[in-house]
């Protein structure tokens, strides 16, 4: 029992040893776990405090980042907003999304009654249409653009604005419409607007004015060239020499007041655009000796000699402005002549380049004269400048000259410059493009060819007469033999007539405004034209012959003296054309009666009876001299046998049969003769009386014959000629 | 090794085989923490294997065996503590699955010192899970006792064959098969 219980007890305490062990395990366990509590619980209050901190810091660096992303909004809405700059968003169909203030305010709508809106149907008209849509289809492509729009206000008044458009993404980049910023510029656009109507008058103001000087120097020019013409004929009256003086002195003036009305109006064309380029074939060797030979008259009087130095590769015809050239080269070697008082002048070409048949030509006229101050050469080429007053004193002008050469160059394709040293001398260099003919210039420089052919209706006649009464005479005259006549009014005119058809004889007056009779001959000889050997005729009041030596040394055929009678006309006219045609030589005779001066029969016949008796028929006169030297000079034997009969009436007969075949070759006083035997025959008087007055008309025949046959040839020869 | 893992195995022990027996196996070993066990804290892997052979001697059971049974008794602690795990699959085979790639992360996240098994899953058809684990710990069996509480758990009828692919038990292949 003891034993048992023993036992039971002994297993009692085990198990309560091993509840003990568990409790004491448990609690040790407890234990662990409170103090890992512990440790955990100071662990996570320590993190959160750490993350406390890090909330903190992150809360701050958030609120910084948050405020300057305000302010710069702020500042950026600020500035936008005081900029005056509308701004609206659109979605893709255009529909309002927002509207700023100053869109508002500037279309006079408020927000809420924009949004929602199509904005093209509240802003645009519908001519602008156009330009909103390219600029809608550009934003769809994600393109920005800007754009002047002309859209209306809320109150219908019409506005402009520039609008800067550009497209507007979601967070996804993709496009979600677009947005507009929109400056007024309704002010800028008026006052654009008014500038371009300004603009509009001023230059038709300018054109006008442009206009007014053409007119005006051409309306000055008509009078002038009137008040030149007539200096001009005063020139072939007889004046005295205090009367040339003074005529001189006017026609001076007058040709200057002519030179400067030109060139304005040369100026005012270039300015105008009046004046153009107008290519065409021609002979540059001619023109520039045409050139030299014409200042070689102009020097004359100075001891300056004009030179011309042509690249030998020159040798073609060229294509280009040759009448712009002459005008470019007149005004810089007259210049040139101007301000050279010895020494020379002249110029210079020279080929640039060459390429195909384009050629780049270098000119340079040159002198030996006072030459531009070195501070002067920039301003030459400026209008209206001179290189000093005392220039402008000493030698006039305009100012214009090398303004209009340099405008003709430069209208040319070319340039111009000028090198110069005071009394030395001046250089004047210019370029100008011209193109190769392709064909050489020919200058024929043979005599006239021996017959031309001439018949009244096909005769081609030119006459160069600045003088309008002369060319009314000399047309008229013309007229009269069925010519009808090229009239030039001046030299410049003849030269052109020259060029372009042909002549059979050209009337040229020496004296003329701008190219005189001298210097347009030279250009007609010297440059190569279909005129270039046709007999051209000097007509001059001046009969001196340095005048006269001068025309035919410059080529000139023949001198006709002013104021001429017609039959000198005709006489110089049958001179120069053909001398073959019986028929033309007719018609010039039955016009012959017209005249006041026939032929001139030699004084010593009755010259008043024969006048009388032909008017001027010379056809007539020389069949009658012709009748009088074949028939009726052999009856004057007849007469003689029959005196020597003694019949008084056989001598009165004969006598009375030959009395007026003398008078009609105008041997008046041997028809008196006649008539005094006749009439001694009738009163049967001394037959040794009547055989003295034959013996005395056989004596004057014998004088006579030799005058009569003289006169018959110089009547042939008149009507043959 | 977690302290869950060692209160669970002397709970499962007093239960099954009384609180004696318990008591003998700390009694009996000399064990570096003495036997005193919290949940919370953290405990060397060689008194799980002392205990475990200690036990297997004392019930003559295999190691295996008392490592299958043991996972089986330990889901059921796992269910009631951690349901939002079971609760977030649908089903046995989206459970496992997760084990890996869900479950492990956010173990990871409570205790970051937890020593945990790999596992690859491969469905090789809709009804075949093929499942690898990867461990020092040679605990397949273990595993094995907690796919089939899992299985059973989703109701699903089915068998989980467990093969060695090293001798040690490092690392083995699971097949499962559910109906």
């Amino acid at each position: 029992m003891n034993a048992k219980q023993n036992n039971a007890n002994l297993g009692m305490e085990k198990k309560l040893a091993a509840l003990q062990r568990r409790l004491e395990r448990e609690r040790q366990a407890r234990k662990q776990a409170e103090s890992i509590l512990e440790e955990k619980a100071l662990e996570l209050y320590r993190t959160n405090e750490e993350l406390r901190h890090l909330n903190e810091n992150l809360e701050r660096q958030v609120q910084a980042r948050s405020k300057a992303l305000m302010d710069s909004e702020l500042r950026y809405k600020r500035i936008i907003e005081s900029m005056e700059l509308g701004l609206m968003e659109v979605d893709n169909d255009g529909i309002i999304i927002r509207a700023y203030d100053w869109f508002c305010d500037m279309t006079g709508y408020t927000s809420e009654e924009l949004v929602g809106q199509k904005a093209n149907e509240v802003f645009i008209a519908e001519d602008q249409l156009s330009t909103i849509q390219f600029q809608d289809e550009n934003r769809k492509r994600g393109q920005a653009g800007v754009y002047e729009l002309q859209i209306k206000k809320k109150d219908g008044t019409p506005i402009w604005v520039l609008i800067s458009g550009a497209p507007l993404y979601d967070a996804d980049n993709n496009i979600i419409g677009s947005v507009g910023v929109h400056y007024d510029i309704t002010a800028q656009k008026n006052l654009q607007n008014e500038l371009i109507k300004a603009r509009q008058i001023a230059e038709q103001a300018q054109q006008a004015e442009k206009q007014f000087l053409a007119n005006m120097s051409h309306e000055i020019r008509t009078p002038l060239n009137a008040v030149i013409g007539m200096t001009h004929l005063l020139f072939d009256t007889k004046l005295s020499p205090k009367q040339k003086e003074f005529l001189s002195i006017l026609k001076s003036s007058a040709d200057l007041l002519k030179g400067l009305i030109n060139d304005i109006l040369d100026f005012s064309k270039i300015e105008s655009g009046q004046m153009e380029v107008a290519p065409r074939e021609f002979d540059l060797i001619g023109l520039l000796k045409s050139l030299e030979k014409t200042f070689q008259l102009k020097v004359e009087k100075k001891a300056v000699e004009v030179e011309t130095q042509i690249d030998p590769r020159i040798q073609n015809m060229f294509v280009g402005d040759d009448l712009m050239l002459n005008q470019i080269l007149f005004n810089l070697v007259g210049n040139a002549i101007k301000f050279t008082n010895d020494g020379s002048v002249g110029v210079r070409v020279k080929v640039l380049k060459e390429e195909n048949d384009d050629r780049l030509l270098q000119f340079e006229v040159f002198d030996t004269g006072i030459g531009i101050p070195a501070e002067k050469l920039k301003v030459i080429f400026e209008d209206f400048k001179q290189v000093s007053k005392e220039i402008k004193l000493k030698y006039g002008g305009t100012g214009l000259g090398l303004a209009i050469t340099r405008r003709l160059i430069e209208m040319q394709g070319g340039t111009i410059w000028v090198e110069s040293e005071i009394n030395q001398g001046t250089t004047f260099s210019f370029t100008i493009p011209y193109k190769d003919a392709g064909r050489a210039a020919i200058i024929k420089n043979d005599k006239l060819p021996d017959q031309l052919t001439f018949s009244p209706k096909a005769c081609k006649v030119l006459v160069a007469e600045d003088n309008m009464m002369n060319r009314k005479y000399i047309g008229t005259l013309l007229k009269k033999w069925e010519i009808k006549p090229e009239m030039a009014h001046d030299g410049q005119e003849a030269i052109e007539l020259a060029k372009k058809q042909p002549f059979d004889i050209i009337f040229m007056d020496i004296q003329m405004p701008e190219v005189d009779g001298y210097e347009a001959t030279i250009a007609i000889r010297n440059t190569q034209n279909i005129n270039q050997n046709t007999p051209i005729i000097a007509l001059t009041a001046s009969a001196l012959t340095r005048e006269k030596d001068k025309a035919f040394s410059l080529g000139m055929n023949d001198f006709l003296p002013k104021p001429f009678a017609p039959i000198e006309l005709l006489r110089c006219l049958n001179t120069h054309l053909s001398q073959n045609n019986e028929k033309e030589t007719n018609c010039t005779e039955t016009q012959q009666n017209n005249m006041e001066e026939v032929f001139t029969f030699n004084p010593k016949l009755d010259i008043d009876y024969l006048n009388d008796c032909y008017e001027g028929d010379l056809e007539y006169a020389s069949d009658m001299f012709n009748i009088f030297l074949d028939f009726t000079l052999p009856e004057i034997e007849e007469l003689e046998k029959t005196i020597a009969t003694k019949d008084h009436d056989s001598i009165r007969k004969a006598a009375h049969k030959m009395k007026p075949a003398f008078a009609m070759v105008g041997l008046t006083h041997i028809t008196d003769n006649m008539a005094n035997i006749e009439q001694m025959a009738k009163e049967s008087a001394d037959i040794s009386s009547i055989e003295h007055i034959f013996k005395e008309t056989k004596k004057e025949l014998n004088i006579f014959v030799p005058i009569l046959q003289h006169e018959l040839e110089k009547m042939k020869r008149f009507i043959e000629n | 090794m977690k302290g869950i893992v060692f209160t669970e195995l002397m709970e499962m022990v007093e239960q099954t085989f009384g609180y004696e027996v318990a008591d003998e196996l700390v009694e009996e070993n000399q064990l570096p923490s003495g036997g005193a066990y919290t949940s919370v804290g953290t405990y060397q892997f060689e008194e799980m294997v002392i205990l475990l052979q200690s036990l297997s001697q004392k019930t003559e059971t295999p190691i295996p065996d008392l490592m299958h049974a043991f996972g089986k008794y330990i889901f059921q602690t796992f269910k009631k503590n951690y349901p939002v795990f079971l609760n977030a699959a649908d089903s046995s085979f989206d459970f496992l699955e997760s084990i890996e790639k869900y479950i492990h992360v956010e173990v990871r996240k409570l205790y970051p010192d937890a020593e945990l098994p790999t596992f690859k899953t491969n469905r090789i058809s809709p009804n075949q899970l093929e499942m690898y684990y990867f461990s020092e710990r040679k605990m397949g069996p273990f595993a094995k006792g907690l796919i089939e509480s899992s299985l059973e758990h989703y109701g699903d009828q089915g068998d989980v064959q467990m093969s060695k692919i090293d001798e040690q038990g490092k690392e083995v292949k699971f097949i499962i098969n559910r109906a």
